[in-house]
């Protein structure tokens, strides 16, 4: 009897570890145990992107991923290249588009089926460089891994095939190689990369070889090659065809290689990625786990017991990987576009990029110090909002937060250095400081009394959709030239060459802000029109005058009581537009109510903390820590009242969203440091974590870690250690 | 006694965990696929195995069709009532903020069943169009798995993310696109819910959920749930489209019982498929797919039969149905179904005719407007082979021949305008000639080839559409002689056609037809068109057997076949397009496949006839309802086109009862039966045929077959038609 009790026991176990077996054989590893591999994984199971928005990125090229399907890709930018694919639907595994600038192919697509299907993926994952995606059919189990390869425009489509079931299996293979809109494939090399995803639309015509086919437009070509065993290409239905053989439990795997650029630079890679594709493989995540490594040697490792602020915390640093270019074809050397994503948005955005004003110094202070040289040297701080990357030229029109964005950026870029130098040195005939002086007192005619300027008819500002507008004399941004005053002012003492009048302005601007426009009786600020009419818009662009010395105590009570469930909150974020103003568009979500640019919410909470007002920081905060597990990346704009974000944007991985972990180091653990190195670490009293740490901030020429619990918090640095209490700064003198 | 033990523990302990797994399996991730009423599962489509994209997917009720987003529970996108339209009509549960994804899901012509889960609440959602009205209900039933009490906060979203407010328009004429909403609704809450008014219109919704609220300016409605540990809920949002005061009397009326209108809608349901079984045959078969295909295939006559007040015929058969698409009547894909539709709906066949020959239909146009009846569109060439086809087979199947004397239009009978139709171009003073198309008038392009710009035409005197006068020449003699008036000119001219065809365009080298361009000179379309030409059986048809031969070895996967269907265009000619699906190349309109099938079947060619069928078994436990084409190497489906319910693809069914179980009807009654000898299948059974006053059973197996006639059998081998 006992041997029956074993038996059962035995084959009970036996049957469960196949059940369990089966069910993991479609569940993709979370797990490699290289953190640096891991860390940025997203497990597509959270994931609420939709197919059209999620992509890879290697720093040279993007495709769009359709995470629905096993191994679909569609449209590749290889800037200057691209050959992009605009889906009506969605679809999976496909690797869909194609982006590799200057190159882009919008109609770019490959998309395998078995049995004459697409696979549903059960399952996939994430990686800035790679997806995996695995799904079953007839008893075949498939799975997809699209990596791009670092340092081409080009990648591999790696499909491995297992025989689930217990009888031979004869897969027939297509690898369709055209959407299913589009007769003939585009591509084109662009010379001006915008807001919008490049489009094109000069057909290739393809020239089978005996690896697969070049797909040629000109001088330029998308190389398409693949290493399984007879396969045909099927010109007039744009497609390989071939077929599979596999015994039960048998697997094989197969790879299809892309690439795109010049014609023999696209053959080249192809053929040489085809001849050991899975090496190339490796080599690509070798070079991405460096990539990571160089990210948290320069950022520190947060660890906490609140997960979800870990996430966030990571998912928002990752973009300064993602959106890392390096491109010949590009003025800059690393290049930090304000998009990167299925190449969306690849200029650089002052507004957005002055997201990283505090955190991009710490990592990499020589490409910052580029970029806002570029950005001075472009024109585009009076006549634009972005420039090129390849042509380095200003594009877009003016946006009145121009100013505020370069003297924040300088200002921290010199603070976060030490590189007081910058200042004196010469761009368009000017020195730096000069720049900023003339940026501070933009619009502002210094010879008579400080006035709030009129910005003007346009709503550029906010953009709002509807017929509502917030324009002219608006209070917030007249408020935020307080800060260019005050900064300027200091950078001018850094520089020995001071300038009184600035903070005398700031002074009087303060005192005119207040009477011409606080309106105490709704505790909010007014705007006021070309003729004098005033009119109250509930923006959420006010709470950026928080931490400011332009609001007094009582305007300060006054905008925070604002901040409550009825008007500004609800339960997944902060809105852009209060619920109670009229303007208020769901639809609208970056400035018009729905939600609010992904910028607003981090930056704000900054302030807040930094103000010594952490609970109100933390209300902020704790809405929006969904972020981190629910997406990959974090576009323009995010969604208040849903778990959702702005679908109608090309710019699906935005650079300002480093904001986030901006906000954690420089708001939450306080972390400063002033114009002679010196460093000062105050973290505030939050309640979104017990124990938070941070490990291996390198800031002025220190290496510093923070831990925090139960009220107290301890800072270690060159083998000393601080303990001191939650609202005692701690100075670790230079 | 040991091994007995061991295996007897063995057995148990694998039963045991068997129904442990499937419990696990199906208690909350699966939606039941049968229900213990055959008439309500027959048309039952199970999710997983279907392949419509969310942007496709839609259910109808006969006066109205809502979109479904299938990938999350209750999502509803669109909202189609003719005459009212609400393209932008959204409504979205979220529970917890979220959207829940869809797990499973089940489909019904006139309702959606969706099951997912979040945060240990499993959320099944029922989306019901309500029979009679234009309104539906949309049912959640949440159920907490937890082990602890939840608190569920619920949003139901009124407006899609794209659109600040949503519009309501009134639309007249219902074409091929659907109609597009473009005037914004203003929203009045009131105690139930909340109306959205245009004008004099409005829609209604209203929610039961105990404090249920309505947010204007983020346009959704709000409510909180508490659920303990195991306890579920039922809740429902009703929504309606009409005049504004009906909309709200709609709702209301909804709302005072939701779930007993939906029983009520379904008890409705229920005998709209059994008045189909009760005029055509159930199919079994031990081919699963083709039995299948079938019941998919016959499900259009309930998803495209409309009764709709406003509407000039009642019923009414559009070309489409779902979402709105294709609502007018296209006399090409009415023609399609000109042997099943006499026998399922005589009535409305009849009146549909009638509309078409009324209104210049046939001669200047391709379809009619619902409401109207207003002809639109150029004509098609085929149009006077559908009018004739649809004539000649009502008249077969219900021996009415007083249609035939029926005054329709300037004091002409049908039956003159089915001559005036015979003789079409036809110079009757001279010897016959080959058409030349582009002569008559703005005429639709045959194939609509999309590489026209390439310079790859099909047009000017082509051969498939004048080979295809011989068989209207044909039926319409035969419709003379049945009406007493023979016109022997007719089957003159038809003898003289085919011998011209041949000798004008026959390429014997090729074994194919040219057709010539507007040079005078001939070229070469491998388009599937040429296959219709078959349409004639084995009594004799414009082509000759060199010619049939010819066409026929074709048939081959270097050029018309794929794995998974019949090309429109052989992968051969340069003019294929994989992307240009009906007639460019990538597959062929749904109805092609089957049509030529048949005829192949009716000329005893049942090898090549199944060769086809078989590749496109696959549709039917693949999609829910057949659009206007379907891919052939691919198993997919076009998707840019606004038909996605075709009414023609019940020509599928008609091939398998009028090809395969070779059923026939002469103009007298007498049916004969003669089924062919096909491998799609060991077993084949017909139950509850309805024709010409006789009910009859057929089952085929193993060679042989017997006919039960109202009651008396009779055996025959397969070859030897049985006549009744």
């Amino acid at each position: 009897m006992k041997n029956i009790v074993v038996i059962v026991v035995l084959f009970f176990s036996l049957i469960s570890r196949s059940a369990a077996q089966n069910n993991n054989s479609l569940r993709l590893p979370l797990k490699t145990g290289n953190e640096y591999l891991d860390i940025f994984m997203a497990n597509g199971d959270n994931l609420i992107i939709r197919p059209q928005h999620l992509g890879i990125v290697n720093g040279m090229a993007s495709v769009g991923i359709n995470h629905q399907y096993v191994g679909v890709i569609n449209g590749l930018f290889a800037p200057p290249y691209v050959s992009t694919y605009l889906p009506p639907s969605l679809t999976f595994p496909r690797v869909e588009k194609y982006w590799a600038p200057p190159y882009t192919c919008i109609d770019y697509f490959l998309e395998p089926r078995f049995f004459g299907e697409r696979v549903k993926a059960n399952h996939y994952t994430w990686l800035p460089f790679q997806t995996k995606g695995v799904g079953e059919i007839k008893g075949v189990k498939v799975q997809s891994t699209t990596t791009l390869i670092y340092g081409m425009r080009a990648g591999v489509l790696s499909i491995n095939l297992k025989n689930l079931t217990n009888q031979k299996k004869q897969i027939p293979i297509q690898l369709i190689a055209n959407d299913p809109f589009t007769p003939q494939l585009t591509l084109d090399k662009i010379d001006v990369w915008g807001y919008g995803t490049p489009q094109s639309k000069t057909p290739v015509r393809n020239v089978v070889d005996d690896k697969g086919i070049m797909r040629i437009q000109g001088d330029y070509a998308i190389g398409l090659g693949c290493n399984l065993k007879n396969w045909t290409w099927e010109e007039l239905t744009g497609r390989f065809n071939s077929m599979v053989d596999l015994q039960p439990g048998e697997e094989k795997e197969f790879s299809v290689v892309f690439s795109i650029g010049e014609k023999k630079e696209a053959l080249d890679a192809r053929n040489a990625i085809l001849a050991n594709p899975s090496l190339y493989v490796s080599k690509a995540t070798d070079k991405y786990i460096s990539e990571v490594k160089n990210l948290f040697d320069k950022l520190p490792r947060l660890y906490s017991d609140n997960k979800d602020l870990e996430q966030i915390y990571d998912r928002s640093v990752m973009i300064l990987l993602l959106n890392k270019f390096e491109i010949p074809e590009f003025i800059l050397h690393p290049y930090y576009a304000t998009g990167s994503v299925n190449g969306g948005c690849l200029i650089s955005d002052l507004w957005n990029y002055g997201g990283v004003s505090e955190i991009l110094p710490l990592l990499d202070p020589k490409a910052d110090r580029e970029h806002i040289l570029q950005f001075i040297r472009s024109g585009a701080l009076y006549n634009g909002s972005a420039f090129d990357p390849i042509t380095g030229k200003s594009s877009g029109s003016w946006n009145p937060a121009n100013q505020e964005k370069i003297i924040n950026l300088t200002y921290n870029y010199v603070k976060n250095t030490g590189d007081k130098g910058f200042l004196n040195e010469e761009v368009n005939g000017e020195t730096i400081l000069d720049h900023l002086i003339k940026n501070a007192i933009y619009l502002d005619d210094k010879e008579r009394p400080v006035k709030l300027i009129d910005y003007g008819p346009g709503g550029a500002h906010l953009g709002l959709r509807r017929e509502f507008t917030y324009n002219h004399i608006m209070p917030d941004l007249n408020g935020l030239r307080y800060k260019n005053y005050e900064m300027v002012s200091r950078l001018c003492e850094i520089a020995v060459k001071p300038r009184p009048y600035l903070m005398e302005r700031a002074i009087d601007l303060k005192k005119l802000l207040k009477t011409q426009l606080w309106d105490p009786g709704s505790k909010w600020f007014t705007y006021e029109d070309d003729k004098g009419n005033k009119d109250a818009r509930y923006t959420v662009q006010m709470f950026y005058l928080l931490n400011s010395d332009v609001i007094d105590k009582e305007i300060e009570e006054g905008l925070i009581s604002h901040l409550n469930d009825q008007e500004f909150f609800s339960d997944y974020g902060i809105h852009s537009m209060s619920k109670k103003d009229s303007a208020y568009d769901q639809v609208d979500i970056d400035n018009g109510g729905g939600g609010t640019c992904t910028l607003f919410p981090p930056e704000i909470s900054e302030r807040l903390y930094k103000e010594g007002d952490p609970k109100v920081a933390d209300e902020i905060m704790g809405r929006i820590l969904w972020w981190g597990r629910r997406l990959p990346y974090f576009g323009e704009s995010q969604d208040a009242n849903e778990i959702e974000y702005g679908e109608d944007t090309p710019l699906q991985a935005d650079i300002g969203s480093v904001t986030v972990a901006q906000s954690i180091l420089f708001g939450m653990f306080g972390i400063s440091a002033d114009f002679n190195g010196n460093i000062s670490i105050n973290p505030a009293k939050t309640g979104l974590a017990k124990r938070l740490q941070i490990k291996g901030l390198k800031i002025r020429g220190k290496t510093l870690d923070v831990s925090v619990e139960g009220g107290k918090y301890e800072v270690s640095t060159g083998g000393k250690t601080f303990r001191n209490v939650l609202g005692t700064a701690t100075i670790i003198k230079n | 006694m040991k091994t007995t033990r061991i295996i007897t523990l063995i057995v148990l302990s694998l039963s045991l965990l068997g129904s442990s797994k499937a419990q696990n399996s199906n208690a909350l991730d699966k939606l039941p696929l049968k229900t213990g009423n055959e008439y309500l599962d027959i048309f039952m489509a199970n999710g997983d195995t279907l392949i419509t994209r969310p942007q496709h997917f839609g259910i109808v009720n006969g006066m109205a069709s809502v979109g479904i987003n299938h990938e999350f529970v209750g999502v509803i996108d669109g909202f189609w009532a003719p005459p009212y339209v609400s393209t932008d009509f959204y409504i979205e549960p979220r529970l917890f903020g979220e959207r829940i994804k869809t797990e499973h899901y089940t489909w019904l012509p006139c309702q959606t069943k969706r099951i997912g889960r979040i945060n240990g609440i499993v959320v099944k959602s029922t989306t019901t169009l309500i029979r009679g009205i234009r309104g539906g209900v949309l049912t959640l039933n949440l159920k907490n798995t937890n082990r602890v009490k939840i608190i569920v906060p619920i949003q139901f979203i009124a407006n899609d993310q794209f659109h600040n407010q949503v519009t309501l328009d009134y639309v007249r004429d219902w074409g091929f696109q659907q109609p597009l909403s473009t005037t914004a609704v203003k929203d009045i809450v009131d105690s139930k819910g909340i109306q959205r008014v245009q004008g004099e219109y409005a829609i209604s919704i209203g929610g039961d959920l105990p404090g249920l609220w309505w947010e204007e300016p983020t346009r959704r409605f709000h409510g909180t749930v508490t659920l303990g540990p195991g306890q579920e809920i039922t809740t429902s949002l009703t929504f309606s489209v009409e005049k504004a005061k009906r909309a709200i009397d709609e709702r209301d009326s909804l709302l005072t019982d939701p779930l007993e209108s939906v029983n009520k809608s379904m008890q409705n349901y229920v005998s709209q498929v059994k008045n189909i079984f009760s005029r055509l045959p159930m199919l079994y078969s031990d081919n699963k797919d083709l039995q299948q295909i079938y019941n998919r295939s016959l499900s259009i006559f309930i998803t495209n039969k409309m009764e709709v007040p406003e509407f000039l015929l009642n019923p009414y058969y559009p070309t489409g149905a779902v979402k709105g698409g294709c609502l007018a009547n296209y006399l090409y894909e009415f023609g399609q179904v000109r042997e099943i539709l006499p026998v399922l709906d005589p009535a409305a066949n009849r009146a549909q005719i009638l509309e078409f020959l009324k209104n210049d239909g046939v001669n200047k146009h391709y379809a009619t407007y619902p409401i109207t009846g207003e002809p639109f569109g150029a004509w098609y060439m085929v149009n006077h082979e559908k009018i004739t086809g649809q004539v000649y087979h009502y008249l077969q199947f219900t021996g009415d021949t007083g249609l035939l004397r029926v005054k329709v239009k300037d004091d002409k009978t049908v039956l003159d305008l089915m001559v005036d139709f015979a003789l079409f171009g036809d110079d009757t003073t001279k010897p016959v000639a080959l058409l030349d198309y582009t002569k008559f008038g703005e005429s639709n392009d045959h194939l609509e080839l999309r590489k026209t710009n390439l310079g790859f035409i099909y047009d000017f005197v082509v051969p498939d559409v004048n080979g295809r006068r011989y068989w209207t020449y044909d039926k319409v003699s035969q419709i003379c002689k049945l009406a007493g008036e023979p016109r022997p000119i007719l089957m003159q001219r038809a003898a003289e056609l085919k011998a011209l065809l041949k000798n004008t365009l026959w390429n014997p080298e090729i074994k194919w037809f040219n057709f010539i361009n507007g040079k005078g000179e001939k070229d070469v379309r491998w388009t599937i068109q040429m296959y219709k030409m078959f349409d004639h059986g084995p009594d004799g048809g414009v082509l000759d057997e060199e010619e049939k031969r010819g066409l026929l070895s074709h048939l081959n996967e270097d050029e018309f076949f794929s794995r998974y269907g019949f090309h429109s265009m052989s992968k051969k000619d340069p003019a294929y397009d994989q992307v240009d699906v009906d007639n460019g190349g990538g597959g062929s309109c749904t109805t092609f496949a089957p049509l030529i099938a048949e005829f192949l079947y009716k000329e005893g060619r049942a090898q090549a006839a199944d060769d086809i069928i078989g590749r496109i078994l696959w549709w039917g436990n693949r999609l829910p309802y057949f659009g206007d084409t379907q891919v052939s190497n691919e198993v997919d489906y076009r998707q840019e086109t606004p038909l996605q319910s075709d009414l023609g693809s019940g020509c599928l069914a008609q091939c398998i009862l009028f090809g395969i179980f070779g059923i026939r009807s002469d103009f007298y009654g007498n049916v004969t039966i003669n089924p062919v000898r096909t491998s799609l299948a060991n077993r084949l059974e017909l139950k509850g045929l309805k024709i010409r006053g006789k009910t009859i059973d057929i089952a085929v197996n193993a060679g042989k077959y017997v006919v039960v006639c109202d009651g008396k059998k009779i055996s025959n081998t397969i070859g030897t038609p049985t006549k009744l």
